[in-house]
This record gives C-alpha cells, structure tokens and sequence, in this order.
C-alpha cells in the first residue's frame, strides 16, 4: 500500500499559510491553570501544560491524582472550573466533544460491539460526511497500518485483546485527529502481550507523528513510550520533564519515591554545605532545590547507585558509611541487600553481582556524591 | 471432567422436576382446552364428547366475534406502543437516577400491580368520567361546553392497560440499557457524533432487546388482561378474554368458550412468530452480507 494520509506529510499540508512561521513557534497545546472539583473535594489544582506538534506527553501518578480529569477535559468529557485548553492556537474548552477532532483510545477500548471492525473504524469519517469510496480506502489504510485488514469485516468480539487495542487505534487516528490520547493503553493486555503492544504503539505513534498525551500509572510504560512526564500527585504536576531528568533529578521527595526506587533519609543542611544525616553522619549531596531556605530535608539514593565494597576509598567525590548486612535476595539479575547504616535502613541492588555476604556482616557503603539527591521536605508523609 | 461438573445424567435428573410440572400444570390443561374446544355443548346435558369443528365454524361466520378479536388485537399493539414510547425515557431516567429517587420511581411503576383493578378503575373513574377531574376542569376553563365521556370506550382500555403494563417495558429496557457502556457513548462522541446521533447510533441499537422483551410481555399480557378492559371498556367495549369468561362461566357452553381461547392463543403466538420470523431473516440476510463481504475481499466491505 501507498504512503498513505495518515503519516506526517499530508498531516502538514494543511498548514501552508503565511501565518505558518508564527505559528511554528507557538506551542501545538497549551493547557493553562486547570482547577477542578468534585463536590468540595479539589481534584485539579492549577495544571498547566504545554507540547509541540508530534510530541508525545504522558501523565504519570498513582491513581486518584488527577491524570484522568485531565485527560477528560481534554477530550471534553468535563468542564474545568477554571482554566482553558489551547489547540494550535484556539481555545477549545467550551467546545463539546464531537467539536474538538481529538481522538482516544480508551482503557477498555470502547470498540461498539454491534458494529464490523470495518464501520467501527468508519464512524468517525462517517460523523464527517466523507464520501464512501474516500472512506473506503481511508479505513483499509488506517487497518494495513495497525496490521488487520483481514479483520474488516469481524465483529470486535471475535478479536483478541491485542488485536482490538490495535483496532481501538486505528478507529482514534484515522479521523487525522489534532490531538491523540491514550488512556491506560496496556493496562487490559497481560504482560507479555503489554511489553509487545508498548514497541508497537511506540512505532505507530513515531510514524504518525501526532501530538499525543498517554495517561498511566506505569512509570515503564511512561518512560518507554513518552518524549515527556509529568508527573502528578493529588491533583497537581510535581513535575514535567523528560523521563532521564525525571529519574535522575526528581523535583521533590514524590518523584523520587513514585519513579524507581529509592533510599530517602531525613538530614540536616550544615554549614559547609553538606547534609547531616543522624546516625550516618555529614553526606555530601547534590541540591537541586529552587529555594535552599529549609533546612530540614531529605536525602535520596537510588539503590542501584550504593556500592558494596570492602574497604572505603579515598577522594572527595565520594560518600562512604559503615554498616550491617542484615538481609541478602539474591534475585536472579541482580542481588538486594538491607544493610543497617545507624539505625537506618538502605537498599542496595547490585547486578552481576558474584560477591557473597554473610547477614551480620560488617560492610562499607559508597556511592557517588553527585548521586545523593536533596529534595525539599513538604511532602514527607508522602 | 471437574470434579463438581453435574453429568449429562445429573442435568437429566435436574429436568425431571420441572418437566412433570409443566406437564401437569401447562400441557394437560392445554391439551384438554384444545379437546373440549371440539366438543359439542348441549344446554340440558352440558359438554358432549362428539368431536368436531363446529365451533370453529361458528366462530368464524360470527361478525361480532371477529370485531372483538380484532379490537383485542388492535388495542393490544397501541398499549405495546404506547408502553415503548413512554417506557424508554423513564427507563433511561431510572438507570441515570439512584438512590431514594430510583426507589421511588419503582414504587410509583409497581403501584398499579399490587393496587386492586377495581380500587383503580375508580381511580380513572374519578378522573375521567363524566363528573370527573379532567371534565370539571375542561368546562371550568372554558375548553369544553358539555361534559365528554372518556370512560368506557378503548381510549380507556389503553389508558388503563399501559399504566399497568409500563413498568414491563420499563424493566426490560431498563436491563438492557445497564448494559450499554457509557464510554460506547464517550467514544461515539469523540468520532464526532453529537448526543442524538450517539443516542441513534449506540444507546438505541444496543437497547433493542429489551425493548423487544418489553413490547413481548406487554403485549402478551395485553391479549390476555381481563379485568381492566371489562372495567375501563364498559358493556360496549369488550375484549376476547371477556367472551371467553361469558361463555365459559355465564352460559356453560364450554366447547364454545375453549374454541374462542384457542383462537387467541393461535393468534397471540401467530403474531409473536411473524415478529421472530422477520428478525431471524433480518439476522441471516446481515450474515450474508457479511459473509460475502468477507469473500469480496476487504475494499469492498465499504459498499455494503
């Protein structure tokens, strides 16, 4: 089959006018102050946003933070309280749904079950008057591109899980929406069949080129698929940045617990400019806050970045303390121990690893200065 | 097998119960309906068991016979319709609302059906009667010189049937609408659908079986109410079920009453079997379609 409409080329061609240069520069989606309630219970607070054509942005929390009303208001499901939604420069958040031209691929797929496959994906061209034999070819297009052309003419329940996910997409992006979202798109699919559908929808949606906003609560899904996270707790964005800066430099204790593991200890700035930890003693760490007024914070290390070593090494780069085997998991790829730091617990993994310890053992920790985060303290009893 | 899995001999065994109910209660009497509706009635020695088809006969030269059966049929599919087209949006209401508002509405449905027809007949009595609420409004107003009648005719009869049926229809399309998945709707929507089209397109194709159910039972029920219809319809207006209880219990004349019943019963199921006839041909011709679809390769499916 040809190149068809749906990839980036013909997605352009629309936007030829003088104009184009201005607009180029503006941002493809603005999200701007969302508030919302549920009764008196604040869902949304102050969600603001923005991503460039084709980007692919995903919001990432624990269930209950808000990532879903976003994703509604978008779609225009619900109305914000307050703020406004922006696409490609016009305001769409008074528009209802069937206005917008976004398109969604739903957790459950919502594939109607009295239709074929074929007027599944037709709908949508249908609700736009094109004509039969353009929709025709549009729709064998949009199913050659998701690989199911054999499946016209099958009803959705005659399809596997994956095969209905493909055709869920399908039926969203052959309407050429202005904005692609993604609701929880793996979480209906068992886990071998998610990490395959992950490569797939990543491929589809790097060919289309569409601007897309995923919402999930897997953090590796997030990372695998999304340009961009941003990352939401009790209804506001902690932070939103690519998925390595997320990891590497969390903006506060949420982060840093919610993606990967981590070590979080309580500590004191001191003077010099590094952190007392009680028990462990003075860390040299990496501060990363906007505002370093506190003085009560928390450090943070990941545990694949602690060490085990036997003897503590010099140079000023690094952190070491003493402590206490007091469990060994010995995991298949990587090995896990707690070891007791001064009445403190740390996690350390380490992959590959030959070396055995006995619980009770006296072992030193080391691990890079750079890799002890300091976050702010405001979300403590998270 | 698994170890609970009931054996082909244990589900024949579980039949048993319901197999001998049936006969006797259902089948037999049945059966025995159809035997005396060929019997001979003689006013001195009641039923005479010379069979033949006299009855039918009679049945079919009498005029006003036919007008009944006619007007039973008649008044019947209005009460279906009527019990649709008010049913669905209070069914839609139902399912959207909870709480002491969803219980309220079931107890305002399933009043008629625990109220007595009689205690209810006056009930429409009062409001539609020559003296009635409705009367003494109209010509209040000005609307209406002379008081009108709308008690005893099959204006009545509707009136009082679909508000003792509705909640049949109301329940069944109720059931099938809890199935229709609000994100079917959500999705049409962001296809572009407005909320009728979405309605048109999802919400009602969707719901068709219950509404199907619904219009079965209230029409069966229809065919075969008696009470309401001799009390709303008056002396003038009678329903089948009516001759067969005259003939039956007033005038002994048993053959002539089982003949009249059958003749329901065969009409009742002749129009049910019409219905199940067209949609099973409906259903077929789709899978045709589907099916040649299938064989013309898939950039044909869109000329269907």
């Amino acid at each position: 089959m040809s190149q068809g409409c749906l990839v980036r080329p013909c997605f352009r061609a629309s936007s030829t006018d003088p104009g184009e240069t201005k607009s180029f520069l503006m941002e493809y989606l603005n999200v701007n102050g969302l508030e919302h309630f549920y009764a008196t219970q604040r869902v949304l607070e102050n969600v603001s946003f923005s991503i460039n054509e084709g980007e692919r942005l995903c919001l990432l929390g624990p269930s209950g933070c808000g990532k879903t009303t976003t994703l509604q208001v978008l779609a225009g499901f619900v109305k914000p309280d307050r703020g406004n939604v922006e696409i490609k420069g016009q305001r769409v958040d008074g528009m209802p749904p069937e206005k917008r031209n976004i398109g969604i691929m739903f957790q459950n797929y919502a594939l109607f079950p009295h239709m074929s496959v074929f007027d599944n994906v037709a709908f949508g061209l249908r609700m736009r008057g094109v004509a039969k034999a353009e929709i025709s070819a549009r729709v064998m297009e949009a199913l050659t591109l998701v690989r199911l052309p054999h499946a016209a003419s099958k009803r959705p329940s005659q399809l596997s899980g994956g095969e209905q996910q493909r055709i869920a997409f399908a039926r969203a992006v052959v309407i050429r929406p202005s904005l692609l979202l993604l609701d929880e798109p793996f979480s209906n699919l068992d886990a071998r069949l998610r990490l395959e559908m992950r490569t797939e929808l990543l491929d589809l949606l790097r060919t289309l080129s569409v601007a897309t906003v995923m919402v999930t609560h897997d953090q590796e899904e997030a990372m695998a698929i999304a340009d961009r996270i941003a990352v939401m707790y009790r209804g506001r964005i902690e932070q939103i940045d690519t998925p390595d800066q997320i990891y590497r430099n969390p903006a506060s204790l949420f982060v840093g617990r919610f993606i990967g593991e981590s070590n979080v200890l309580p500590a004191t700035a001191l003077p010099d400019g590094r952190f007392q930890v009680d028990g462990v003693g003075a860390i040299t760490a990496r501060d990363t806050r906007p505002s370093r007024n506190a003085t009560a914070v928390q450090l943070m290390i990941r545990p694949e970045h602690i060490e085990l070593v036997d003897a503590a090494p010099g140079g000023e780069e690094w952190n070491s303390v003493e402590g206490v085997v007091e469990r060994q998991l010995f995991l298949g790829h990587r090995t896990e121990w707690i070891v007791s730091v001064g009445g403190l617990k740390l996690t350390v993994w380490q992959s590959n690893a030959h070396v055995r310890r006995q619980v009770g053992e006296k072992v030193t920790l080391r691990w890079r200065s750079a890799d002890s985060i300091i976050v702010g303290a405001e979300h403590a009893n998270a | 097998m698994h170890k609970n899995a009931l054996t082909t001999r244990g589900w024949l065994l579980l039949l048993v119960l319901p197999v001998i109910a049936l006969g006797l209660l259902y089948v037999l009497p049945v059966f025995n309906l159809v035997r005396i509706s060929f019997a001979q009635y003689d006013p001195k020695l009641g039923v005479i068991p010379d069979y033949q088809i006299s009855n039918y006969v009679a049945l079919f030269v009498d005029v006003f016979y036919f007008e009944v059966l006619w007007r039973t049929i008649r008044v019947s599919l209005l009460v279906t319709l009527f019990c649709a087209v008010l049913g669905y949006p209070i069914a839609v209401y139902l399912i959207r609302s909870s709480g002491w508002r969803q219980t309220g509405i079931f107890i305002v449905l399933l009043m008629p059906l625990v109220t007595s027809v009689t205690v209810m007949s006056y009930g429409w009595l009062i409001l539609l009667g020559r003296n009635g609420v409705i009367n003494t409004i109209a010509s209040g107003l000005g609307l209406i010189d002379v008081p009108r009648q709308f008690m005893y005719n099959e204006t009545a009869i509707v009136v009082g049937l679909v508000h003792v049926l509705v909640v049949f229809m109301v329940i069944s399309i109720a059931a099938s609408l809890q199935s229709v998945d609000q994100t079917w709707v959500r999705a049409a929507r962001s296809l572009g659908a407005t909320p009728g089209v979405a309605f048109r397109a999802i919400t009602l194709p969707l719901s068709l079986p219950g509404l199907r159910t619904g219009a079965l039972l209230v029409f069966v029920l229809s065919m075969s109410a008696y009470a309401t219809p001799t009390l709303l319809g008056g002396t003038r207006f009678k329903f089948l079920s009516y001759l067969v209880y005259q003939q039956a219990i007033s005038l002994y004349n048993w053959p002539r009453g089982a003949a009249m019943a059958v003749m329901l019963l065969i009409a009742t199921t002749a129009l049910l079997a019409l219905v199940s006839i067209y949609s099973q041909i409906r259903t077929i011709r789709a899978n045709r379609r589907l099916r040649e679809a299938q064989a013309d390769g898939p950039a044909q499916v869109g000329a269907v």
